[in-house]
């Protein structure tokens, strides 16, 4: 799979300095079976580009192609296959429901692409350090908590490439490698893409880091 | 799952209380039909005539009758410009006029148990449209010597219950009148004929011996005259108790019977009544309708974060639409159900209260049943699409 920028940048950062940016108002393109660090300070458009490319926002200019087509096509129904089978997504809001369980959170995705059993779902919970929370509300569990159920969720369905939004901000070191290589297993296993959005400048194994 | 999640806004005594204001506006509606099917047989029990019609003749008036009487004048009849001009009104829409028979014309029969009838009598004719009688042995032509009839049923009662009952006769139904045979003779133009004849139906409106009008016309040429004057005048009208219509009636000097147009006028009251009522019970249905749409936009609106979230997770319109389905399906299923017990609560009632009045009604349950579940599709396929396109909007 390929993703295709050309000379794309969201509406309310038309103001933006051109130079500065490597992905605005360039062409750029991202495969599959690589590992892409978008980072930038805050406001300078990390989940509007997630957004974008998940077709979650459509105000911007330029063109975005997934596979030589124009996402600006897509109907609702391909959004809706492309989301279950093709792209996976750990929002910057994590976008759990907080009056599920943790457990609920994931199952509620689950279901919909029968990715995973549930043991293999509980082999995850015990991996991140979850297992005794997952049957507590979402709403009340704590930030890093939450970004390890949305990290889990996000792996059940296949996917080409998957976007972290920021996934690690509220996860110590420790946490962060578990689910970090959690996910490079299951990318590797899809040989899929993963693009991670930060405000740090690097991050430790990924082989392209750009500037927004 | 989708149900978990959106259930939280869900506000049950909200959604109770729709349920009530449509229950109470499904179950009037099919009270109303019921009803209407129920007692819309009294008011018009038994007829063979078709359709809404009105019967009408000239005034008599003591100085006509005194006028024949010195054979001074003719009696009244309607004239061929008199007919034309009354089709010509707008508010009919057909006539006829009575074709009377010209001839003497006795009945008997030498039946022992009934004491050998005789009597003198007279018969006039309409043309068969009019007549709304299923009976194979109506009609008449110049081979047959058998006359089917119509009788009044006023001519039955004052047998049964005044004749019958004074000189120690058998009384006799409806049915078994139209077993008995007896004869006809016809006299006039100085030559004589014999007819077989039988009751084929009775009328309750009608104060007129009815034959076909082939045999009346043949008759009246054999034995009488060819046109005889026309005396009575059959009026359709879309609606007999029209004032216009009276008032030209009234204003052209006519005389009409009165009690028939009284029972126009109470059907007129149940149509007018029942129309009322269904629209009383539609309004409330609707007025449920807009709420249970009201209540799916908030509950809509209420969710729109969770339902951004379930898009975002790669749920479609349709399987979030599909609670909403569910829960318009289960209101529907407990609307109809529950509607069924003042329906068949206050129908005993009335059936119980108007025994007397009440005969079999051609409207089976079934079909209030259907056009019930009907209405109930219609409204839950308006809310589901309004919910609908609301999902796509958010």
């Amino acid at each position: 799979m390929k993703i295709e920028l050309r000379q794309i940048i969201p509406s309310p950062l038309v103001e933006l300095p051109a130079e500065d940016s490597q992905v605005w108002r360039r062409d750029v393109v991202f495969e599959a079976g690589r590992d892409y660090l978008i980072s930038a300070a805050s406001g300078k458009g990390k989940t509007s580009l997630v957004s974008i490319l998940f077709g979650l926002r459509k105000d911007y200019s330029g063109q975005v192609y997934i596979n030589n087509e124009d996402i600006r096509t897509y109907q609702q129904q391909e959004w809706t296959t492309l989301r279950r089978h093709t792209l996976a997504l750990v929002p910057q809001g994590l976008c759990l429901f907080s009056h599920l369980s943790g457990l609920e959170n994931i199952r509620i995705k689950n279901r919909l692409t029968n990715h995973y059993s549930e043991s293999k779902i509980q082999e995850y919970l015990k991996i991140c350090g979850l297992a005794e929370h997952q049957h507590k509300p979402a709403g009340i569990l704590s930030y890093g908590q939450k970004q390890r159920i949305a990290i889990i969720r996000a792996l059940c369905q296949p996917f080409e490439f998957i976007f972290l939004d920021e996934a690690f901000s509220h996860l110590d070191i420790a946490n962060a490698d578990i689910a970090g290589n959690l996910i490079k297993t299951e990318a590797a296993k899809h040989g899929a893409g993963i693009l991670l959005t930060s405000l740090s400048p690097q991050a430790e194994g990924f082989e392209t880091t750009l500037n927004l | 799952m989708i149900r978990k999640v959106l259930k939280q806004a869900v506000n049950l005594p909200r959604l109770i209380f729709i349920l009530l204001v449509m229950w109470a506006g499904f179950s009037i509606i099919m009270l109303a039909v019921r009803f209407y099917a129920d007692i819309r047989p009294a008011f018009s029990a038994s007829d063979l005539w078709r359709g809404e019609h009105l019967i009408i003749s000239k005034d008599i008036s003591p100085i006509a009758t005194t006028g024949q009487l010195l054979k001074r004048k003719e009696k009244p009849s309607f004239s061929q410009k008199e007919m034309r001009e009354i089709e010509s009104q707008t508010f009919i829409s057909d006539l006829t006029p009575f074709t009377a028979s010209s001839f003497k014309a006795r009945a008997y029969t030498a039946n022992k148990e009934l004491g050998g009838f005789y009597t003198e009598l007279f018969f006039e004719s309409v043309p068969d449209r009019f007549i709304d009688l299923e009976d194979e042995d109506w009609g008449w032509n110049s081979t047959r010597d058998f006359i089917p009839v119509i009788l009044p049923k006023t001519y039955l009662n004052l047998y049964n219950f005044g004749f019958a009952t004074a000189q120690n006769l058998p009384q006799i139904s409806e049915e078994a009148a139209g077993l008995i045979p007896f004869k006809v003779s016809i006299e006039g133009n100085g030559t004589q004929a014999q007819f077989e004849a039988r009751i084929v139906g009775f009328s309750d409106r009608l104060n007129t011996i009815l034959v076909p009008l082939e045999f009346l016309t043949y008759t009246n040429a054999e034995f009488g005259e060819t046109n005889p004057p026309v005396s009575r005048l059959i009026l359709i009208t879309p609606d007999p108790s029209d004032t216009e219509l009276l008032a030209y009636i009234k204003a052209s000097g006519y005389d009409y019977n009165k009690e028939q147009l009284n029972n126009g006028k109470a059907r007129l009251l149940l149509n007018t009544a029942t129309v009322i009522v269904l629209i009383t019970g539609l309004f409330i249905s609707l007025l449920a309708l807009w709420m249970f749409i009201l209540s799916s936009h908030l509950l809509l609106q209420k969710n729109k974060q969770n339902i951004h979230y379930l898009i975002m997770l790669g749920y479609s319109h349709k399987q979030i639409l599909r609670p909403f389905i569910q829960l318009n399906a289960l209101t529907s299923v407990l609307v109809f159900g529950l509607s069924l017990i003042p329906y068949f609560m206050l129908q005993e009632l009335w059936r119980s209260n108007l025994k007397a009045v009440l005969s079999e009604s051609a409207l089976n349950d079934i079909w209030v049943f259907i056009g019930g579940m009907l209405l109930l599709l219609i409204l839950g396929v308006i809310n589901i699409l309004s919910t609908s396109k609301s999902i796509k909007k958010l």
